[in-house]
């Protein structure tokens, strides 16, 4: 094996090491835990298919975009919004205009 | 109930960049002379200037660096230098599963781009960040800031001791200076038991599987630290 060869493989079974999590992080995720303080935006009732924003409750100057709670399009087996508990195939999507991270 | 809340956080991508900056900074003093000496050794293993470099630049990680050129200065085969490579970055999938959710919702350019600055320091000082700050909007910028202050710095040292550092006696025993990273980077994240016993745990079972081939030795003793934490922690 060359020494470009050698090194270049090292290269990338590196970057593959640290891409690895990264990249794949949350494509198969199945999330098992709710927002905790999470409340839902603009009602405090899920239907399926529509669209939510979740935020801190109460709202104030500081709160931040890190607060706005749970993931876009993942099934969970149990929501815990707003003292509501939801059923195991409930599907919760964020408001579109909302970048949104989970916090769960 | 406003969605204008929103518009009240203070961060931006500019103050993020140089936040992560300012604190890779104390770091690059250890960063500095290893990367000299890693451009010495280079040299010293009969590696060509160019492709010692080019391994700070393609691999971009200090103590796989270190032992690839150690082994190809007594002929290992590329093969068995590839693996040892791999086998000693496998702490960076730690690193990367770690930090996987902060980074989540970045497009997939900044997560190609992001993880190829994924190194011990960077990750060390924006991992802290990323628990303590709520405001995860421009968060990479952040390790952005601290990657790329730490990718400058190890081109530029191993290129200042591939082609000045030679002059450096030996007797100075800088690479001493690499262990004197792993303990400035390790101090400040242990902040409770599960923690100590992690760190204690890894640290005794290092020296002890530090004869394993391959330093198989060091990924083991990061499993031990790793499981000492999580069964020091679920009991407390």
């Amino acid at each position: 094996m060359s020494t470009w060869l050698m090194i270049i493989a090292a290269g990338l079974l590196t970057y593959a090491t640290r891409l690895s999590s990264i990249l794949l992080y949350g494509r198969f995720e199945i999330c098992s835990r709710g927002c905790s303080y999470s409340n839902i935006f603009p009602g405090p009732l899920i239907s399926r298919g529509r669209t939510y924003a979740l935020v801190k409750q109460p709202p104030s100057p500081g709160w931040s975009l890190g607060h706005i709670c749970c993931l876009a399009n993942k099934k969970c087996d149990l929501y815990h919004f707003n003292r509501h508990v939801f059923p195991l195939d409930t599907t919760i999507y964020f408001h579109p205009t909302l970048n949104s991270y989970c916090n769960g | 109930m406003q969605l204008d809340h929103i518009a009240t956080q203070t961060n931006t991508p500019r103050s993020e960049l140089f936040s992560g900056v300012k604190a890779e900074m104390p770091l690059l003093i250890g960063v500095i002379p290893f990367g000299m000496i890693y451009g010495i050794l280079a040299i010293a293993a009969g590696l060509p200037p160019s492709a010692a470099q080019a391994m700070s630049f393609i691999i971009f990680a200090g103590s796989s660096q270190f032992v690839s050129a150690q082994l190809y200065g007594v002929n290992v085969p590329g093969i068995i230098n590839v693996f040892t490579v791999g086998v000693i970055n496998l702490r960076h999938a730690l690193y990367s599963a770690s930090m996987a959710p902060y980074l989540q919702k970045l497009p997939t350019r900044w997560k190609l781009f992001l993880a190829y600055l994924l190194t011990d320091e960077a990750y060390a000082v924006s991992i802290v960040h990323f628990q303590q700050e709520s405001d995860r909007r421009y968060q990479h910028w952040y390790f952005f800031g601290a990657g790329l202050t730490l990718w400058t710095t190890w081109q530029l040292s191993t290129a200042a001791g591939i082609f000045l550092g030679t002059s450096i006696p030996t007797n100075w025993s800088l690479d001493f200076t690499l262990a004197l990273i792993f303990i400035a980077l390790v101090i400040p994240s242990i902040k409770d038991r599960a923690s100590l016993g992690a760190a204690l745990s890894a640290g005794i079972a290092a020296v002890i599987l530090f004869n394993f081939p391959l330093k198989t030795g060091l990924l083991l003793a990061s499993l031990v630290g790793i499981i000492t934490g999580l069964v020091i922690e679920a009991r407390s």
